[in-house]
Formats: C-alpha cells, structure tokens, sequence
C-alpha cells in the first residue's frame, strides 16, 4: 500500500468484481513520465514494472493489487487517468457507411462501467460431478494485452488456462495450488475433450467487460452506425 | 494514447515552462497532468494578451 500523498486530492470507486470500495489519488507529471519513458522504449518488463508501480502507488487502499481481475484493473487505470488527465477522451470516428467521413466523437470516462453478462459463471462444470473453478487473468496478462499488443500463440493456451484454474474439483475433494502442481494443472487441462474446452471458451468470451456503445451518425448522408469500445487501449486509442 | 502527450512533447513542454516561464522540473513533476495543461492553457492567454497590448501600443 502506497503512503498518502500531501495535497493531492483523493477519490473512491467501487471495485466491479466485489464492489468492495477503494481509494485512489491521481498520478503526477514525474509519474506519467515514468510510464512514457517505458512504453517509448517497448521493453515488455520495463512497461509491466510501470504499470504495475503506477497502479500500486495511486491506489491508497489496502488490496493485492497482483491479484484483481483484469477488468478491475483496467476499471481503475481508467479512473486514475480520468482524475489525473482528464475525463473526456476526444476520439475521431470513421463513419461506417462511406467508410471516409470522419466525426468527433467525445467520451466521458465517468460514464464507463464494467458489464456483467447474465449467466457468466467461475464456475464450470466438465460433468456431473467434476469441475473447476476458474481465476480470471492476472496483472501481467493485462499488461501484456492492453500496452504491448501480445498475441496469445496457440501454445500458450494449455499453459493460460492452467494457470487460470484456482480449484478442480470432484465429488470428493478440492484440489488447489496448495495440493496440485503447475504440471499436474497442465496435464489435467491437456485430457480435456473438445466440448469441455468449449466451456472453458465460454467463460473467457462472457467475462466482465469495461464497454461502452455509442450512436454517430455521419453528417453527409444522416445515416447513423453503432459503435462498441471494449478493454482500455480501444478507449485510449 | 495512454496520455495526452508523447514523450517528445513531454520533454517540450517542461523545456518551455523552465526556459521561459521561470517554473522548476521539480514544481512541474509534482504537478497532476492536467493541472500542468491549466498552466500551459493560462500562460498562452497571458501570452496573447500581451501581445494585443503591444501591438495597440506600437499602433497609437
């Protein structure tokens, strides 16, 4: 937890996954810098180290800030920026129709808000009596999706999914990191039949998400096009 | 972008302010980022104040 800063002014949020709330002040002009200094040189531990000291200084309540969801953490990356720089993001817009008329389109970050879709679950069930309990991706995969564009290769899917896994269990035991290895995770994620990894997909496609939809209509014909931002870089872009 | 300005602009902006502006790095990065956009936005107004009243002056 980061000390408190002397005359900076401090805000709450309420964090989407436990609406447990926090408290958080702005960065500052030598903060931004470090976080500029990063992203210009595109060293991916570098800009991890940042944005992780970044969000660990601001956030003035006492939480694991490793362990939130990414959707928390992109919620609170949003929020610090807004008090730190400002909460209207000006984006230019390529109206859908024409493909070429191009319209301003503001957004106020205080409006966003973490969606939950009906029916998303941690909680999958590979049969009647097996399942698993799922965690959702930590800081360093937010990092590596939202500043350094990083493609999951189709080879890191096993590895990303057994680290996903908080429990598995059965109609007798639980088995968590504490019982089960990393390998033993791995093993058990590389036995699973084609309609179990379906599930799998499915908690990963309905997880929460920071989105924001939005109507432009293009000024040359009056036709109006619908728009859907999701995850921070798409809001920052 | 993550932030309004790009590190070249950063670097600009502060060079200004200190060169010209008597500000020091230290009271600019301890600045938030958009308080330092409210200086920069009431320097220039100041700027061009002074200048209309030069050149009103220079024209009488």
């Amino acid at each position: 937890m980061a000390l408190p800063k002397v005359g900076y002014p401090t805000y709450e949020l309420d964090l989407p996954s436990t609406g447990k709330k926090i408290k958080y002040r702005p960065f500052v002009v030598k903060e931004e810098k470090v976080l500029l200094l990063a992203l210009e040189g595109e060293n991916e531990d570098e800009i991890k180290i940042a944005v992780k000291d970044l969000i660990k200084n601001c956030v003035l309540s006492r939480i694991k800030v490793d362990e939130l969801p990414s959707f928390d953490l992109e919620y609170i990356f949003l929020k610090i920026r807004a008090a730190s720089v400002g909460e209207v993001v000006n984006m230019t817009i390529t109206c859908r129709d024409d493909g070429k008329t191009q319209v301003e389109h503001n957004i106020d970050l205080n409006q966003l808000q973490v969606t939950k879709p009906e029916g998303h679950s941690s909680k999958i069930m590979l049969n009647d009596t097996t399942g698993m309990i799922m965690k959702y991706p930590s800081m360093d995969r937010f990092v590596e999706n939202e500043f350094l564009n990083k493609a999951i290769k189709t080879d890191d899917v096993f590895q990303f999914i057994a680290d996903s896994i908080d429990q598995i269990f059965d109609d007798e035991s639980v088995y968590d990191s504490s019982t089960t290895t990393k390998k033993e995770k791995l093993e058990f994620v590389e036995s699973l039949t084609a309609k179990q990894f379906e599930s799998i997909q499915k908690f990963y496609e309905t997880m929460p998400k920071l989105q924001y939809s939005f109507t432009v209509k293009n000024p040359n014909t009056g036709v109006e096009s619908e728009y859907i931002i999701e995850g921070m870089q798409n809001f920052l872009a | 972008m993550v932030f309004q300005n790009s590190l070249e602009g950063y670097y600009k902006t502060n060079f200004a302010l200190m060169q010209y502006h008597k500000y020091s790095l230290t009271e600019i990065e301890a600045l938030m980022p958009w308080e330092r956009e409210v200086y920069v936005a009431l320097l220039k107004q100041y700027i061009q104040e002074e200048k209309q009243k030069a050149e009103a002056a220079a024209s009488q």
